[in-house]
């Protein structure tokens, strides 16, 4: 399940919001009324909000935005992040021990994204002293 | 920075400033088509003018074979992970990798992790020794106590098992013969009676 990154809520749904413009003619039909033959439509820009605190998400489009409700995508505020790090570096894993990559940063935000089957293995083939040089960071 | 891997000749300066005809053709003659680095000339394993601007912004990376430690797809050279992309070969024969830096931290972190558990999990070979006597110990205790007596054990009781059928078949075989004999006996007699019989009748005729 999504947890909004905000309030922090359990979320099985998103708020969206986008503009919709329409390409066409009008003219005067035969009744002398105003017509308008539509050409195409099309979508602006995409804004995702959360249903509970209405708070503004990172996620452009539909298929980050389905991503993120699969809980493939996850948004951490930077905030979250401990400054500590390993004698290796920071890491990023879910409840189920999945290992997570940063897809980008975005003010304030990480949007990381789960990491590939290839270094999901080699983080399970770690052994205790190994994770130990690596600062673990559970998402909830 | 892109260095060439065999003289770590740096070679950003060439990197061109602006994507003009004249830049670029001058960067390919430097690099003699983008295949060998303009100090020490040797082959540097790229295959196109995209692949050779990318090594030169840095973006893909040709490393040294030997000097690397690989797992998987992926390799250590220089305090750095690359995700390796393909082999290649200089001219002299020297085996380069081409690769692309892992910038993102939490998945190189990993990694890098990954080759330090390869050189953790290396025995040495004093561990190696003490190993192979624990195992044969472990074998020699094995055969003792378990593999030896479960033998012997299954020996007696096959042959417990087979001399009790060879007695219950033997038991059994008795009346059966016994019973044959008498069967045998009884047509004999019936058929002796009714030759008996048979005679008397034809003297009596």
């Amino acid at each position: 399940m999504a947890r909004c990154p905000f309030c922090k809520e359990e979320i099985n749904e998103l708020k969206m919001e986008a503009l919709e413009g329409k390409v066409g003619l009008v003219r005067l039909n035969e009744w002398d009324r105003i017509y308008f033959h539509a050409g195409r439509t099309y979508s602006g820009k995409e804004t995702y909000y959360c249903p509970k605190c209405e708070a503004l998400l990172p996620i452009h489009n539909e298929v980050e935005a389905e991503a993120f409700l699969r809980g493939l995508l996850r948004i951490v505020p930077k905030e979250d992040i401990p400054k500590k790090k390993g004698k290796l570096g920071q890491c990023f894993v879910d409840s189920e021990d999945r290992p997570y990559q940063v897809l980008r940063k975005e003010e304030e935000m990480l949007i990381l994204r789960r990491a590939p089957k290839e270094v999901e293995m080699l983080y399970r083939e770690l052994d205790e002293r190994n994770k130990e040089q690596l600062e673990i960071i559970r998402l909830s | 920075m892109p260095r060439c891997p065999f003289c770590g000749e740096e070679l950003e300066k060439y990197l061109p400033t602006e994507r003009t005809l004249q830049q670029i053709a001058r960067v390919l003659v430097l690099f003699r088509g983008g295949r060998q680095c303009p100090r020490c000339g040797k082959g540097l394993g790229l295959r196109s003018f995209g692949e050779f601007e990318d090594f030169l912004e840095d973006k893909l990376a040709v490393i040294l074979k030997e000097k690397a430690k690989i797992k998987r797809n992926f390799a250590l050279y220089d305090g750095e992970v690359y995700e390796i992309l393909r082999e290649e070969k200089s001219d002299d024969g020297t085996e380069v990798l081409i690769a692309k830096r892992i910038t993102d931290e939490p998945r190189a972190s990993i990694i890098a992790a990954s080759f330090c558990n390869e050189e953790v999990s290396c025995p040495k070979e004093d561990e190696i020794k003490n190993l192979a006597e624990r195992i044969d110990r472990i074998e020699s205790d094995l055969t003792e106590h378990i593999y030896k007596p479960l033998a012997k054990g299954i020996g007696i009781s096959t042959a417990l098992l087979g001399i009790l059928l060879a007695v219950s078949s033997s038991l059994l075989a008795i009346p059966a013969f016994i019973i044959s004999y008498l069967c045998f006996r009884g047509l004999w007699k019936s058929k002796k009676r009714d030759d008996l019989q048979n005679r008397e009748r034809r003297y009596s005729l």
